[in-house]
């Protein structure tokens, strides 16, 4: 069957001439069932509006929360010797692998440990790294330094991060004492030894998350060595590559390749399994949320359609008699509801990604409402004490700006799956149209 | 001697319903040779336009059979009756029964252009045959601005824009005036002589009927000559 026909027909049911004059014809608006699409249209559009906030706010958030992750903890990926070694072993290993094009190499030790200032107590995860690590343009992005300076030159300086050294206590300058367990193997009932080091507070560092704030202390790699015994802290070669959220397999065999065999390398998905699947799954039930409100949307196209169908009984029983066949008048109803399906969507997606691209602003200025209302409720009650101020990013614990990229795939699969929501919806109506007996409808009419 | 276009062997068709059962036609018999015009009468309910939806592909017989051309109507499928009503009949209906949004020139060409035909050729040849009537200056208007008989002369081009073999018209000028009939008699008995088509109305005009070739009266579910 030939879409010319049916297109002709259906842009008639929707109210749209092209070209040619006509006497009389209705317009759009005046045309009865207008209102049921209209009504649809409008359906489809408001509910895909939430649908692209999600998507476009979620992939931003978990990205801008998942780059921070990785630039200034997991890495882009790690290279995991599958021995114990020593500083002199790790060091030459990150220096084989900055020979590789592409990869910037970080060794790194790991241990946890007691952080003691004056009567103050806290645990801790040291990290030994690199003062490359420290230097590197992605680690300055996220790990922002909130007093000091961001370097370790000596063995006795420390780098605390911020909520830890509240929690200490501890300023600039400021002696802190760590108390770690090194693996000495001797004879005694246990083979671990305690070992305090002394360190001199350098910075205090943010990376942006208040759990990582109120745990991490960084020391330079040759103090990690000392403070910890190659059996009791973890050692890894941090690697960072030019686009972590890329294909990260090229990289991948490139470490392996030039590392020796005991060696793993883990990419940054595979490190942060736990984060990036609960971030994946979060976003996952966000969208199925809001597609069911397409889905509710579609049902609508579906009602409009079958009012639609009942007000043009006796067209269709004229498109009959006159030879039109019931796959004619069935996809003449499809047609329709695509065309309600795609007008909404490219509507929706159109005002969403418009909110979407602006949502820090709008997140500013909503802010900046409620807070201001807060503010003015607070002087004509006559509270003394003001209400502390409304952030609903809370850079404590998530990002101060949501990064925000339209990803045009995204978008052209919201199209699709809305369209292919319509479809559905409008094959009941289609077919019962399809199905309408002429000569019963020329009866009643 | 050639066969008649339509045939009709003790066709009868009974309406049922919870209540009663209503025999409209019992068996009725009808010849209708090719390119004959033939008319028939009949009190009100008697199921004249009974017969016409039959023949014309849009009901079906109880029993007995009907054919058209090379159309069993008794066995045909129902996908394939919209080929016969797309190729073979052409409807007339008491009421114009054209499309209200669209206009006249669309109306005549939509049942050639969902037949297949090309877009520009459908509106020519549809052009052609509203201007042949008499409604040249009428083409881009629709139903609601078109007299009465310009309407039914619109439905008339729409019924031959695929050139059935067969015309069916069910008081086409029931609902017309003394001069619109008169022009829609013309038209329709000019037409078929011209074009040799055949045509079976349905009617209570007298003077209608008067120009028909044979005329038939139905009565009792069974047609005699008047």
């Amino acid at each position: 069957m030939k879409a010319g026909p049916v297109l002709f027909f259906a842009r008639r049911i929707l109210g749209l001439r092209v070209g040619g004059s006509t006497r009389g014809v209705a317009k759009p608006e005046e045309a009865p069932g207008w209102k049921y699409l209209r009504g649809a249209i409008l359906g489809v559009a408001l509910s895909i509006v939430p649908l692209v906030i999600v998507l476009v706010v979620a992939d931003g958030m978990i990205q801008g929360i998942t780059a921070r992750y990785i630039e200034v903890g997991t890495y882009h990926l790690q290279a995991q010797p599958g021995v114990v070694l020593d500083l002199k072993a790790l060091e030459a290993a990150a220096s084989i692998l900055r020979a590789v094009p592409g990869l910037s190499a970080f060794p790194e030790f790991q241990g946890y440990g007691v952080a003691i200032s004056g009567s103050r107590t806290a645990g801790v995860a040291v990290r030994a790294v690199d003062p490359s690590f420290l230097a590197d343009s992605g680690t300055a992005a996220y790990l922002s330094l909130k007093a000091g300076e961001l370097r370790l030159d000596s063995t006795n300086q420390i780098l605390l991060g911020e909520s830890l050294a509240k929690e200490l206590g501890a300023g600039i300058g400021d002696t802190v004492s760590v108390v770690s367990s090194r693996l000495d193997g001797g004879g005694a009932a246990s083979p671990f030894s305690p070992k305090v080091s002394v360190f001199r507070v350098r910075g205090v560092v943010s990376a942006g998350y208040r759990e990582l704030d109120a745990l991490w202390a960084f020391v330079s790699l040759r103090a990690g060595a000392k403070v910890f015994s190659s059996g009791s802290s973890r050692a890894l070669v941090g690697i960072k590559v030019e686009k972590p959220f890329g294909d990260l397999e090229v990289a991948r065999s490139l470490a392996r390749a030039a590392l020796s065999p005991e060696w793993t390398v883990v990419t940054w998905p595979e490190a942060e399994r736990n984060v990036y699947k609960s971030f994946s799954t979060t976003r996952a039930l966000l969208l199925l949320v809001m597609a069911l409100a397409v889905a509710v949307a579609a049902i609508n196209v579906s009602s409009a359609l079958v009012m639609l169908v009942l007000e043009r009984r006796r067209d269709i029983a004229i498109l009959k008699s006159a030879g039109a066949s019931p796959a004619f008048i069935s996809n003449v109803f499809v047609f329709t509801g695509l065309a309600i399906g795609g007008t909404g969507t490219l509507i929706g997606i159109g005002i969403g990604s418009m909110l979407a691209w602006r949502i820090n602003d709008l997140i500013a200025l909503l802010e900046r409402l409620v807070n201001g209302a807060s503010r003015a409720w607070a002087s004509i009650s006559g509270s003394a004490q003001p209400r502390a101020a409304i952030h609903l990013l809370d850079p404590a614990y998530y990002l101060e700006r949501i990064p925000v990229r339209l990803h045009i795939g995204e978008l052209a699969a919201v199209l699709a799956a809305s369209l292919a929501l319509c479809f559905l919806a409008s094959q009941l109506p289609a077919r019962r149209a399809a199905r309408l007996p002429p000569l019963d409808i020329f009866r009643k009419t | 001697m050639s066969e008649p276009l339509v045939e009709c062997r003790g066709l009868e068709k009974t309406f049922e319903s919870a209540v009663e059962s209503l025999r409209v036609l019992g068996d009725l018999d009808l010849s209708v040779d090719a390119g004959s015009r033939i008319a028939i009468t009949g009190a009100s309910g008697c199921g004249k336009s009974t017969l016409l939806s039959i023949l014309g592909g849009l009901d079906r017989a109880t029993s007995g059979s009907a054919r058209v051309g090379t159309w069993r109507l008794e066995s045909v499928a129902e996908r394939e009756l919209t080929e016969y009503r797309a190729k073979t009949v052409g409807f007339v209906f008491q009421f114009h029964y054209l499309l209200k949004d669209f206009t006249a020139l669309e109306n005549v060409a939509l049942p050639a252009y969902m037949r297949g035909e090309r877009r520009k050729d459908a509106f020519e040849r549809a052009a052609a045959l509203l201007s042949d009537m008499g409604l040249a200056e009428r083409l881009d208007h629709v139903p609601a601005r078109l007299s009465g008989g310009e309407r039914q002369r619109a439905a008339i081009a729409r019924a031959l824009i695929n050139a059935p073999s067969l015309v069916l018209a069910d008081e086409p000028t029931g609902n017309l005036d003394a001069a619109s009939s008169r022009a829609v008699k013309d038209l329709l008995f000019g037409l078929s002589e011209r074009y040799g088509t055949t045509l079976i109305l349905v009617t209570h005009d007298a003077a209608l009927a008067s120009e028909a070739d044979l005329r038939y009266e139905l009565a009792g579910g069974r047609l005699s000559p008047s």
